[in-house]
């Protein structure tokens, strides 16, 4: 199946100007898979931590949401221990005129801003309500035990 | 307009009488303030962007679904679902991918969807004023996700769509596009609405069905001449099986497209080594590149003459008679012997005439010589007598070194003239001995041809008169006979030695 008109100028774009903190760089004999890093966005417990992800267009993209996964291992309440996330825009809140480049900086924003009350990992969740400050703790340890640059 | 109801009502009431009745009870209403934006149109050939397909029965469809004013979703995704199935069931030809078009340059902004985020093609607006190519928006309708009905750029639901303005299609219809032949070689550019009667109608590189009707594959629009050019050949060019057509890319690729597709046959049936022909001699097929050397050496039916021929041999024929003929001709055994007398001959011949010409040179040179030196003596006595005559005035020692340059001139004068006579005098001799070189190598060549004639006679004599022993030793005795009555060469010596020639 040819590459969508779509997809080859979102890859150009993503090549041409990167987003500051963000680099998404296709796979070769895989075009629509992408070797994905994020930085972490400063004063978070993510600062100074490079996470690893991984993205794949689907056939019906722009459609469907492309399917992004962590692969770098994080600490946070909305990230499970398999590097699923829990964000509308990847799920029931998606649009065909969002884009890579703007799903990618969603992610980021996710985590500068956790959110408890819509968990998918429960138990990080839990902690993070009962004893934030020590689950930003724990999630700063993994950071540099995991993410370090 | 008008043109445009008629149309509709040709649409309602011959093709699809309840479903035109089902939009109707479903609330729809015509908003005929929009509705010039395709009918109007038609008159430009303007027909193909907004439809990508023929005139008929999916352009009924399309415009319909243009111009029908405010839709309701499902009626929509009914109307594109039915064209899209007409334009299938028809078959229709269209070359034109739209949306894998390349841009001149960067389109406005504006202009962009954003689910493709190619400029828009057949826009429709929602009732949130967004405006998104129709068929991107009915694949976003159909994904089945959740917020399939919500508007992709603001979320709120989409309730109904209405066709954009004529401005819009009329700046969508100015932008630039690149032939999408331009991979072939088409450098031209269009307006996006004529690109596909470009590609359809005009596009020499638009890959068009083969015209001969047994053959399924395509060729493009430039060679097309009425044949099929889909037979294999062999070029010389590059050693391989090729198809006709690819010829003319193959051997000249930088050729001009306006080059006619003659070359290129004549190439093949004139030019091309490879191609086969048939030797007009022995029937035999050869390629163009390897006939001149079939005629030279192998060819056995070609006529030939003998090798003698340059000494009378009036033999001619086909080569295989003729090398027949040839071991036994002596004519042609002496050929060889012939040729380089004649060869020798030839080259003294020029290298006397090459002396003729110093000689000649010489001679020339020695009469200016002589006429300036006359001239010079008149004039020194003109001198002498002049200064006599004046009483004088020209000092002795004038007079003394004139008489001196005088002695030395008329030294200098004789010494020339004897050089002169002396290379005259070896130059004749040379020539003369040259001469009676060649004459002498002349008559002993006669003699022995004159030998080998009395021999051929013989031989032929004997032949005639049979082969018995007798004769045979009669004409043995009779060659003696000869040998002793003729010229001072005897047959013996003939036959152990050639003569020295």
């Amino acid at each position: 199946m040819a590459l969508p008109k779509r997809i080859i100028k979102e890859t150009e774009r993503l090549m041409a100007e990167p987003v500051p903190g963000i680099s998404a760089v296709p796979h070769e004999d895989n075009l629509r898979y992408f070797d994905v890093t994020i930085d972490g966005p400063s004063q978070s417990p993510y600062e100074q931590g490079t996470f690893k992800l991984e993205l794949f267009l689907p056939d019906d993209y722009p459609m469907t949401p492309p399917k992004v996964r962590f692969l770098t291992k994080i600490y946070h309440p909305n990230i499970d221990k398999l590097g699923r996330i829990c964000l509308d825009v990847l799920k029931s809140n998606w649009s065909p005129a969002l884009q890579i480049r703007t799903i990618l900086l969603s992610i980021q924003a996710l985590l500068g801003a956790p959110n408890p009350d819509d968990p998918l990992a429960n138990d990080v969740a839990k902690r993070w309500k009962e004893d934030q400050n020590a689950a930003i703790q724990t999630a700063r340890d993994w950071t540099t035990q995991y993410a370090k640059k | 307009m008008s043109e445009y109801d008629d149309d509709r009502e040709l649409y309602y009431l011959g093709n699809e009488p309840d479903y035109a009745a089902s939009v109707l009870a479903s609330g729809f209403r015509a908003a005929p303030e929009l509705d010039f934006a395709v009918g109007d149109l038609d008159d430009f050939n303007f027909e193909p962007f907004v439809t990508a397909a023929p005139r008929g029965q999916t352009s009924r469809t399309a415009s319909l679904l243009q111009s029908s004013g405010l839709l309701q979703v499902d009626e929509f995704q009914r109307l594109v679902e039915l064209k899209r199935d007409e334009s299938s069931e028809s078959g229709t030809y269209s070359p034109v991918g739209l949306r894998s078009l390349e841009y001149v340059t960067t389109p406005n902004e504006n202009l962009i969807c954003a689910i493709c985020t190619s400029p828009f093609i057949k826009p429709v607006e929602l009732n949130c004023q967004h405006i998104f190519c129709e068929e991107c928006l009915y694949d976003h309708l159909k994904s089945g996700i959740q917020s399939a009905s919500l508007c992709p750029k603001c979320r709120d639901p989409i309730e109904s769509l209405c066709p954009t303005s004529r401005l819009l299609t009329q700046l969508l219809d100015e932008l630039e596009v690149v032939c999408p032949n331009e991979p072939c070689g088409c450098k031209t550019l269009h307006k996006r609405y004529t690109i596909h009667d470009h590609v359809s109608s005009y596009c020499d590189f638009e890959n068009v069905p083969c015209p001969a009707a047994d053959c399924e594959r395509f060729i493009p629009r430039r060679l097309l001449n009425g044949e099929c050019l889909h037979s294999q050949l062999e070029c010389d060019e590059c050693e391989d099986l090729m198809m006709e057509m690819e010829l003319e890319v193959r051997v000249l690729p930088t050729i001009s497209y306006s080059i006619s597709l003659t070359r290129q046959q004549d190439h093949i049936k004139n030019k091309c080594p490879s191609g086969l022909l048939c030797c007009k001699h022995c029937a035999l097929n050869l390629r163009r590149g390897d006939l001149a050397e079939h005629h030279a050496r192998d060819c056995e039916k070609i006529p030939i003459s003998c090798r003698g021929r340059i000494i009378g041999c009036p033999i001619t024929g086909p080569r295989q008679f003729v090398n027949e003929h040839m071991k036994t001709c002596p004519i042609a055994l002496m050929a060889p012997h012939i040729q380089e007398q004649n060869e020798r001959q030839s080259k003294l011949q020029a290298e006397t005439s090459q002396i003729r010409s110093q000689l000649i040179d010489l001679e020339t040179k020695f009469d200016e010589l002589e006429a300036s030196f006359k001239q010079l003596s008149t004039s020194i006595k003109r001198e002498r007598r002049q200064s006599l005559a004046t009483g004088g005035t020209v000092s002795a020692s004038r007079v003394e070194e004139l008489t001196g340059r005088l002695d030395e001139l008329a030294l200098d004068h004789n010494s020339r003239i004897d050089n002169a006579t002396s290379e005259n005098a070896r130059m004749h001799m040379n020539f003369v001995n040259e001469s009676l070189r060649n004459q002498q190598q002349f008559h002993t060549f006669n003699a022995t041809l004159t030998v080998m004639r009395n021999q051929l006679n013989m031989l032929s004599s004997l032949r005639a008169t049979g082969n018995n022993a007798n004769n045979t030793t009669n004409a043995a005795n009779a060659v003696n006979a000869a040998n002793s009555g003729s010229s001072g060469i005897g047959l013996d010596s003939v036959r152990r030695e050639p003569p020295k020639l």
